[in-house]
């Protein structure tokens, strides 16, 4: 068994302390979502009413633990072990969470004859919670459906305390491959056949060793973490809720292959991931884990962080670098690769967070038990980011293999599901009845798409998959370099056939030219992201050709296509009250008081503020327009 | 989302108190020290001039020309490559309307519709008086919540077309005080 150095030992010792306090630990989800569902406000009414009861309670701003729907999440370890989880926590309700968790302080101090801890009450069952808070409890079946490896401190602890990261073990995996040689690293993850996490799913073992190949000298290592993808945020999650393990994944990576400097490239529209991952490298650099001595080991490392700026093109690797030597956001031709000519003319190699997050598990349990999950071709967890119309969204870290079904319907809980986009704008468009497809690098290949970095979103029966193939090839244009004239020209075309067909104008042409465009740029030798850009589009149309058709008898079955639909009021349901007409904006809705109204089209602006006012649910959309 | 780290940017910078160049040519100079180390460098600085400024100004792009030795056009060309940098001055309040997979597919678009309405501005324009910027933004990463609407970096989540009228008015109450 490896021994981490005295002080890091010590550090160890104090994250122990407090995850295992002899009195109630109360926990508040701090991440990005957390927060903007109003995580603050309960925080300080926690803090406030803990205070001025002068009670030995742990109250701790934690990560996200991907219950993105139940935000804000409030969740109480007592010291007994009993652990309850509140989500969609307010500050009248935090009020009611501090008044139980100080009752029962309360309780077990007097049962304990005055000089007892609360540690030795009873263990807490949901039988005696307060009926308020029974309401509130977080259905815990996303988590049981799930396999949390790389999540399992993500929600649990401080992301700003290397000491609580320690204490979950965090750090071992760094000093014994310290104590090893650099090839037995890469050895053991070329034998895990862990796979790039951000999209394309290259062997990360075969990456790591490309970079050696050469030359010795200067070699650089870059954690890709310009989350790109509309509708993902697997990395955002790590980073802001477990950063160390990021970043201890990435010293093992350094040290395997021989670089004494890397650098984190994150999104700056993720600034709490950005003061994260900067207060984590300091923190480890006053613990000896970055520097000229990690660990004592004599291997020297610098960590530094640069910004992206919000270009989707920023994650192809060879623009990433394009970037990082000042130049302009384009990409380069290969060969010649990276792992060759990468950074400043030296080896480099580009990992994805969640690829790295990985590293630290397998040295510290072994490639066989990292391939005791997932498939023979994809071992290992995934987590996706799932949202759209589901009733249970958040992320969820699955073993690979699993079926698109389970994803749609055990973890997501999808109420009416349609199809599913994942992979964001280089993935596919598939239909959710394909419950049986294997979620897997294997699985989501062809006109499925690819596997991506983790975007699953759900598209209910009342959304148009034409529209959201229009709205990724729209995006892709514009996240587009421009200097290959067939990315170019290809994105452009295929966005102007799109916004005629969703405004009902395009022929059976215009759909045979689109079909035409995507074969020929998925099939072409462009980047990354040229050669993918058209995917949503091509396997949109090989499943949902019907959708397309509709469109062109000026029909969105979806009722989403502006130009397309158009409100109508109900007889039967309408009581002629006209709360409509007070949001109307266009003066649309006319006929007599007391009687159902109707409403005109020509007058009408098509925002929808009619449906959410009528609380008959009166009015409908209809498609085609009338 | 962006908690306290984009407020921090809406120091002297605004519309109303334009810094004079020479204070711009400074503030470059600081920041550009901020970075000894030449990898990426340019969009760091461009970023923290675009923090403290809310946009980078013609002033600043002259200096960071002259210092990294980095032609014009090129940092022009960044600046309208980059959805998070921008040329523009913006307006002392910044709406950012989400428009990632989630938060189109549950009504982005109609609420970018109904911002346009409220304030009398196209996404990606100023209100005349300088107090409202409309803008569409890719992805922040709160799907989960979707639709995200973020005003001066404060995210509003699960956001519907009826409480536009509300978060224009709140932010303007904000913005007297």
């Amino acid at each position: 068994m490896t021994k981490l150095p005295a002080n890091l030992e010590h550090l160890r010792e104090i994250g122990q302390a407090r995850l295992n306090a002899r009195t109630p630990r109360v926990t508040v989800g701090y991440g990005t979502c957390g927060r903007a569902a109003g995580a603050r406000d309960v925080y300080e009414t926690l803090g406030e009413a803990f205070a001025a009861a002068d009670a030995d309670v742990v109250l701790e701003k934690v990560g996200c633990r991907g219950l993105c729907h139940a935000e804000p999440l409030v969740e109480v370890y007592f010291p007994q072990g009993g652990h309850f989880a509140f989500g969609n926590v307010d500050k009248a309700k935090a009020a009611g969470v501090a008044e139980y968790v100080l009752g029962r302080a309360a309780r077990s101090g007097a049962n304990g004859a005055g000089g007892g801890s609360a540690a030795d009450a009873p263990c807490p069952s949901p039988e005696d919670l307060p009926e308020v808070l029974v309401g509130l409890l977080v259905d815990s079946g996303i988590l049981a459906f799930q396999e949390r490896r790389v999540m399992s401190n993500c929600g649990e602890i401080d992301p700003d305390s290397i000491e609580e990261y320690l204490a979950r073990g965090g750090y071992v995996a760094l000093a014994s491959a310290l104590e090893g040689d650099p090839e037995d690293v890469i050895a053991e993850v070329v034998d895990s056949r862990l796979r790039g996490r951000g999209g394309a799913g290259f062997p990360t073992g075969e990456k790591w060793r490309a970079c050696i190949d050469g030359e010795p000298g200067e070699r650089y290592v870059i954690v890709n973490a310009d989350e790109g993808d509309p509708g993902a945020y697997m990395d955002r999650g790590l980073l802001e809720s477990d950063p160390h393990r990021v970043l201890e994944g990435l010293i093992i990576a350094c040290y395997a292959i021989g670089a004494h400097q890397a650098y984190f490239f994150i999104r700056a529209e993720y600034p709490l991931a950005v003061e994260t991952v900067r207060r984590a490298i300091e923190e480890a650099r006053a613990a000896g884990i970055v520097g000229d001595d990690v660990l004592g080991s004599g291997f020297p490392l610098e960590v530094g962080v640069v910004r992206g700026a919000g270009a989707f093109l920023c994650g192809e690797s060879t623009a990433m670098v394009n970037v990082l030597e000042n130049k302009p956001c384009t990409t380069r031709p290969k060969p010649p690769h990276l792992s060759e000519r990468g950074l400043w003319g030296a080896p480099t190699c580009i990992n994805n967070v969640e690829t790295l997050a990985n590293v630290p598990l397998i040295i510290a349990n072994g490639a066989d038990w990292f391939k005791g999950a997932g498939t023979p071709e994809s071992p290992g967890t995934k987590i996706f980011s799932i949202t759209g119309a589901v009733a249970r969204g958040g992320l969820a870290e699955v073993p690979l293999g699993v079926s698109l079904g389970y994803v749609i319907g055990d973890i997501a809980c999808a109420p009416d599901p349609y199809a599913v986009q994942i992979g964001g704008p280089s993935g596919a468009i598939i239909p959710a009845e394909l419950s049986d497809l294997e979620i897997s690098y294997e699985g989501l290949s062809g006109r499925n798409g690819m596997m991506g970095s983790g975007g699953f979103v759900v598209i209910g029966r009342d959304q148009c998959v034409v529209d959201t193939a229009s709205y990724l090839v729209h995006f892709s244009a514009r996240q587009s370099c421009r200097k290959c004239a067939l990315c170019r020209d290809g994105l452009d075309e295929s966005a102007r056939i799109l916004d005629l067909v969703t405004a009902g104008e395009a022929t059976e042409a215009d759909l045979e030219r689109l079909g035409e465009i995507a074969e020929r740029n998925c099939n072409s030798k462009l980047c990354g992201l040229g050669r993918t850009a058209l995917s949503p589009v091509l396997s949109s149309l090989h499943y949902f050709h019907e959708d397309y058709a509709a469109h062109l008898d000026k029909r969105c079955p979806g009722l989403v296509c502006r130009g397309l639909v158009s409100y109508a009021i109900v007889k039967e349901k309408c009581q002629g009250e006209r709360c409509c007409l007070l949001t109307c904006p266009g003066n649309a809705i006319k006929g007599p008081f007391g009687k159902p109204g109707r409403i005109v089209s020509r007058l009408c602006q098509k925002c929808g503020m009619c449906i959410v006012t009528c609380p008959y649910g009166a009015v409908k959309k209809v498609s085609p327009a009338v | 989302m962006p908690d306290d780290v984009r407020k921090t940017g809406s120091v002297a910078g605004g519309p109303d108190a334009p810094d004079t160049a020479a204070c711009v040519r400074d503030a470059v100079d600081a920041i550009i020290e901020r970075y000894p180390d030449k990898t990426g460098r340019l969009l760091n600085v461009l970023n923290d001039v675009q923090e403290r400024y809310r946009y980078v100004p013609e002033a600043a792009i002259e200096r960071i020309s002259e210092r990294m030795g980095v032609s014009k056009g090129q940092i022009v060309g960044m600046g309208e490559f980059f959805n998070y940098l921008s040329l523009d001055p913006v307006g002392r309040c910044v709406i950012d309307v989400c428009d990632g997979t989630a938060c189109h597919t549950q009504g982005a678009p109609r609420l970018v519709a109904e911002f346009e309405k409220a304030l009398g501005v196209k996404a990606g324009q100023t209100t005349e008086d300088g107090l409202f910027t409309l803008r569409t933004v890719g992805c922040v990463g709160a799907c989960g919540i979707a639709p995200v609407v973020v005003v001066e970096g404060d995210a509003y989540g699960r956001v519907r077309v009826m409480q536009v009228p509300a978060i224009v008015s709140a932010a303007e109450e904000a913005q007297a005080l």
